[in-house]
């Protein structure tokens, strides 16, 4: 029989990641003075899967280095070796090229080993094992030989779940074998107990195969029962062909396919709503054939009503399916503060809550780097240096604080520390200088700290390793706003700051504002509206291109019919009343003239992009409540739809005639 | 159709235990661990059991003296799953009541071939 064991890779390298992440988590809490047996146990468990898994998949250098790391840990779990700081970095070391390994494994790419025999020589150093060790002698001696067993269970043989006739069986596929029973020890009937082993056997075995297979086969029942090997003397003979019998590997086929693990009792409650929804769904089937009544009918309503109840906790079920803690982002952060305190001179606590929070797997892939760039600037720019802390009256150890709850249909991610705050001062010297602002202009405390967000903007006096990577805080906001979430700032000089990120619990569903608009429905995310307003003909003014702007709230904003942006229709201002959807991306506004509101509704977003191709200006589509597709209007690339258009007015309007 | 239990941790290793086993023709249930397993066992009688050794909650050899101590698993082949280092756990497992070890790595012929000596 030929198994393809790669439909079993990707398990592999889920649950060898999770196993990963699980050791680094024990790692990094691990206190070599009160060492704890259940934390040392649960790594050395989880190396101990992992290399079985490793060595069972043929993924040879994963399996070589969790040898020696597992060999290391069953030393300190045995008290053999004290466990010290160096054997810890050198075990956070190997998980990260585990790491490393698995994803080239899994990339289906040959790793980069040169890392691996340094760190195997690091254990082995402390591992006192000498290098290679040569595994099991040659099975086959090529020549015919005949042996004599003596095979003698011992009564309670039966008791361990080895039954004598299998092991005689095994020792025939070795070569030629007779055998011989002896009844002896048979007992007088009464005393037979009928669980105990009498009989014994003498075998004789013809074979090239060596001793040592011979003992393997008597391996289990060892200590149950007494065997004697031995060779019979006289007839040897040589057998001259050792054929080799070439084994073909089976074509291996590729999953690419992400996965993720899914809890049971997720499953489970799908499965029950299932089986409500074939119930709901009986009970209208009665009504098919049955005329309609007055009462039918109400009890048609009612099922349907029970059918939509239903329909939607399933669809929020699959939707928690998808769920996963935040925790995933969170945990790489202890190890981010601990590799970073002990390369500077800062002390610095992690204090983590609410991290079983949970979020869209979509979203816990995409906001992690913006977190990693909030938690990089509390390190770099927040928290002080033991001195500076010191100085100022404050605890020596600062705080990072990572903080994840929900609040209605919103995720809520908080970033803080409590370290120097913003110097709003040097925000605003660094604006002016880099000519953001003017000079003397008059500033708000959150308009200056708004200006952190600005393309460009940074108060670092020198690049550093950690947060110096050229992406500014405007990337982290726009990554943010593309998860159609929000970023907000507060700080107080001396106390530290707090980032407040606001995301939706998932993007497949999404709320919507209908509008219509040259005979189309459109939707427009409620998230991205600011206000709704009727405005009158005369509100509108125009720019020196020509362009209709309003004023809102003492701000000059572009509006346009959205018709005309989709190029939908021309528009001519026929009503003196006009409805106006203001809406705003990227920090910027714009104001959409629509014919008409409908109503707002959730709706479950589909890709154009898969299904058709990339529109600009649309983020996807969906089907309303009367069966009709709609378009999703896109208010970030409609901003840059117009911008273009103004574009080519402008060049229009500056080339020569 | 003889009945197999397999027990490990490892939901890769368990799949390939469990696939390789229902390809050989068995019916195969899988536990995560030994307290899982356990109440398995109690609930269906196995004609084997296959199991790995080191389990958070109940642990292999655990498991092992749990069976072999109820009356229906006297006698049932009970395999513990084991690496070449684990020496000490084969004399422990054998204490225990194992009937015998599969040493990982393994393929999947291995695995049928070292099962042959107990059940077919």
């Amino acid at each position: 029989m030929s198994i393809d064991l790669s439909q079993f890779h990707e398990v592999f390298f889920d649950e060898s990641f999770e196993g990963l992440d699980a050791m680094e988590a024990e790692l990094l809490q691990l206190n070599p003075e009160t060492l704890n047996d259940d934390a040392i146990n649960t790594i050395f468990r989880a190396a101990h899967s992992i290399k079985g898994g490793s060595s069972t998949f043929s993924f040879q250098a994963v399996a070589d280095i969790t040898h020696e790391l597992e060999s290391l840990l069953d030393k300190i779990r045995q008290n053999v070796i004290t466990i010290t700081p160096d054997h810890i970095t050198l075990f956070l070391k190997s998980i990260d090229y585990i790491r490393e390994l698995l994803d080239a494994y899994k990339r289906k790419q040959t790793p980069e080993l040169t890392q691996l025999h340094r760190l195997v020589n690091e254990f082995k150093a402390y591992n006192n094992t000498v290098s290679v060790s040569v595994i099991a002698s040659e099975q086959s001696t090529g020549q015919m030989q005949t042996y004599i067993i003596d095979f003698k269970p011992h009564p309670n043989l039966f008791k361990t779940g080895n039954d004598p006739l299998y092991i005689i069986d095994d020792l025939g596929e070795l070569g030629q074998l007779e055998t011989k029973a002896f009844c002896e020890a048979l007992p007088e009937f009464d005393a037979f107990e009928s669980d105990e082993c009498y009989l014994y056997w003498q075998l004789t075995l013809t074979t090239e195969k060596s001793k040592q297979a011979i003992i393997a086969v008597f391996d289990w029942v060892a200590d149950d029962a007494d065997v004697h090997i031995a060779l019979q003397p006289s007839n040897t003979v040589i057998n001259p062909i050792n054929a080799l019998a070439e084994q073909q590997q089976p074509e291996r086929r590729s999953n690419d396919a992400t996965s993720m693990r899914i809890d049971v009792k997720k499953v489970n409650s799908l499965i029950n709503m299932t089986g409500e929804l074939v119930i709901s769904q009986n009970i209208l089937n009665q009504f098919l054939n049955q005329e309609l009544t007055p009462s039918s009918i109400a009890k048609i309503q009612q099922s349907l009503a029970v059918l939509a109840k239903h329909t939607q906790q399933l669809q929020e079920n699959i939707l928690r399916i998808r769920m996963l803690p935040i925790s995933l982002v969170f945990s790489r952060f202890t190890r981010l503060v601990r590799d970073y305190c002990m390369e500077h001179d800062k002390q610095i606590a992690l204090k983590v809550s609410g991290e079983h929070t949970e979020l869209d797997k979509s979203l816990i892939e995409r906001i992690s780097d913006p977190i990693v760039h909030l938690v990089r600037n509390s390190l770099d720019h927040g928290i002080e240096s033991i001195a500076q802390r010191k100085a100022n009256n404050k605890p020596l150890c600062g705080t990072i604080s990572l903080h994840a709850f929900h609040q209605g249909d919103t995720m809520v991610i908080e970033v803080s520390d409590d370290g120097q705050g913003f110097d709003n001062e040097k925000i605003v010297a660094s604006a002016v200088k880099k000519q953001l602002i003017a000079p003397n202009q008059q500033l708000t405390e959150e308009d200056i700290l708004a200006l952190l967000f600005l393309p460009g903007f940074s108060t670092a006096n020198h690049i550093t390793e950690v947060s110096g990577r050229g992406v500014g805080m405007d990337v982290v906001k726009r990554n943010i706003e593309s998860l159609q979430g929000t970023l907000q700032v507060t700080s107080a000089v001396n106390e530290g700051v707090k980032f407040t990120i606001r995301l939706p619990l998932t993007l497949a569903i999404l709320e919507g504002q209908l509008v219509y608009c040259a005979e189309q429905t459109f939707v427009i995310a409620l998230t991205s509206i600011i206000e709704s307003i009727q405005i009158k003909q005369s509100d509108i003014t125009h720019d020196s291109h020509g362009r209709k702007t309003i004023e809102f709230r003492n701000e000059l904003i572009a509006i346009s019919y959205l018709g005309e942006l989709f190029e939908l229709t021309d528009y001519t201002l026929a009503n003196d009343r006009l409805l106006l959807v203001v809406v705003e991306a990227d920090n910027e506004r714009l104001g959409l003239i629509v014919d008409s509101f409908l109503d707002q509704q959730q709706v479950v977003v589909k890709s154009v992009e898969e299904n058709y191709k990339a529109i600009d200006g649309i983020a996807g589509a969906t089907i309303l409540s009367n069966g009709h597709v709609s378009l999703i209007v896109d208010i970030a690339g409609l901003i840059k739809l117009k911008k273009q258009h103004a574009h080519e007015i402008t060049q229009l309007i500056a080339a020569p005639i | 159709m003889k009945r197999i239990l397999a027990v490990d941790d490892s939901a890769s290793m368990r799949q390939m235990v469990g696939f390789t086993l229902s390809q050989a023709g068995f019916e195969v249930v899988e536990a995560k661990d030994g307290s899982e397993a356990l109440l398995l066992a109690k609930d269906t009688v196995f004609d084997a059991v296959i199991s790995d050794i080191n389990m958070p909650e109940m642990d292999g050899i655990a498991l092992i003296k749990a069976l072999r101590a109820l009356p229906a698993y006297k006698f049932t082949p009970l395999l513990m799953l084991t690496t070449e280092s684990g020496l000490d756990k084969k004399t422990q497992g054998k204490e225990a009541g194992a009937t015998g070890w599969i040493i990982k790595p393994f393929n999947p012929e291995q695995l049928l071939a070292v099962l042959k000596k107990v059940i077919r």
